[in-house]
């Protein structure tokens, strides 16, 4: 039976090479056969998980609870002391320096991974905006965020603070931070379906050798964990869940 | 919990001699001094069923002003600013109780006397369908909200006899 790694959106397209090399490598940790999927949005992603179509994902902290509370997936590891964090931008020609500056209803363009807007609204909560402030446009990716924002389609951004890193220097130069996170606990984690849950100490024991491997210096940097890997406890795994829980403004 | 000594307090301070909940006292010695919360940061902490810190991160070390050692196993009530009204906390108490989250503004007590705005959200930690301990997350608070409130809170002060 084939098995299946599901590469999220939040996986930079110019690393999905280094998805399939670790497709690769899970298969010859398991000894079983695996097929890569990319993903390119979240909705299509959780129609996988919904259709039991995904056994392997490093899923970001918001799907980390949904997969592990909802769905029964097993945490297997995380990137070492890598977190995810958040910014949230305006166009550097505009009026709004700080969050001071912003009006009581905003424009956003976001993409959709949950993590990072749920990040971005609470940035936007010492300012007294709520949910209902806020009028969200979904774009495909994190470029596009930042279009609409130097296009003045939308009033701010909210982009993912790796993304926000790769932008060149002249988009960057159109953009402005007017506040980021420095949460240092959310982070995305490395979950397995319950169909394969005899095979994770074989998935772990391969992560941890990449870990040390100093070949794989280049393929970990790409896959996100440029530190190598450390085991997740189920533990740790219920902190995030409790984390993100407490996180949303619902 | 240990009396608060006025070497360790920054600032001219007013004196309470306080009772928790549990009839335990603590001498509190407490200053104008606020610091600010650090923009985009979240203070974390995790407690076990007795109330007693299991865990905190950086931020939470930072803005307490007590060490991590000082900080783990020991109540979270070394926390409580005395112009927090005990109908507040009630109410904390009440809803997580019942497995739900509670958020609110929180005015909290610094170990040098002075204090921190937060607005917290805490949630159960729920094991096996039993409340096991308590998650809590505190971040930077609407100003708006803040201003409002020290009157709101200085009024229910009063009137449980606090002030």
């Amino acid at each position: 039976m084939t098995r299946q790694l599901a590469i999220s959106p939040d996986v930079n397209v110019r690393n999905i090479t280094d998805w399939f090399i670790l497709n690769t490598k899970v298969q010859r940790m398991t000894g079983e056969a695996f097929h890569a999927t990319v993903y390119t949005d979240f909705a299509d992603l959780h129609q996988a998980y919904a259709n039991h179509q995904a056994d392997l994902v490093f899923a970001n902290a918001a799907d980390t609870a949904l997969l592990v509370r909802d769905h029964g997936y097993l945490p297997i590891a995380a990137p070492s002391g890598v977190s995810k964090e958040a910014s949230v931008v305006v166009s550097a020609d505009g009026p709004v320096h700080t969050l001071a500056d912003l009006p009581s209803h905003l424009t956003v363009a976001s993409t959709d991974a949950p993590d990072v807007e749920r990040i971005c609204r609470i940035l936007l909560e010492p300012a007294n905006l709520g949910p209902a402030d806020l009028e969200l446009q979904v774009k495909p990716n994190p470029v596009l965020v930042a279009k609409a924002v130097m296009r003045d389609e939308v009033q701010v951004g909210f982009l993912p603070q790796d993304a926000y890193d790769d932008l060149s220097a002249m988009v960057k130069q159109q953009l402005r931070v007017i506040t980021a996170s420095r949460i240092y606990v959310v982070r995305n984690s490395f979950l397995a379906s319950p169909a394969i849950a005899g095979s994770i100490e074989a998935i772990w024991a391969g992560l941890e050798s990449m870990s040390s491997d100093p070949e794989a210096a280049e393929l970990l940097a790409g896959l996100g964990a440029p530190n190598g890997w450390e085991r997740l406890s189920m533990d740790d795994t219920r902190f995030m869940i409790d984390l993100m829980d407490a996180l949303s403004q619902g | 919990m240990r009396d608060m000594r006025p070497e360790d307090v920054r600032g001219e301070w007013r004196e309470y001699h306080w009772t928790y909940f549990d009839g335990t006292t603590r001498r509190l010695l407490v200053t104008d001094v606020e610091t600010r919360f650090p923009t985009g940061e979240l203070i974390v902490s995790q407690t076990d069923a007795a109330g007693l810190i299991t865990m905190c991160n950086e931020a939470f070390v930072h803005m307490s002003g007590f060490s991590r050692s000082e900080m783990l196993g020991a109540p979270h009530s070394i926390l409580r600013h005395p112009d927090m009204p005990k109908a507040a906390f009630a109410d904390l108490w009440n809803t997580v109780v019942m497995g739900r989250r509670w958020s609110g503004y929180v005015k909290n007590l610094r170990r040098d006397g002075g204090y921190y705005w937060v607005y917290a959200t805490v949630i159960p930690k729920i094991v096996d369908g039993l409340v096991v301990g308590h998650t809590s997350v505190r971040r930077e608070p609407s100003r708006d909200k803040v201003e409002e409130l020290i009157d709101v809170y200085a009024t229910m002060c009063a009137e449980e006899g606090l002030t």
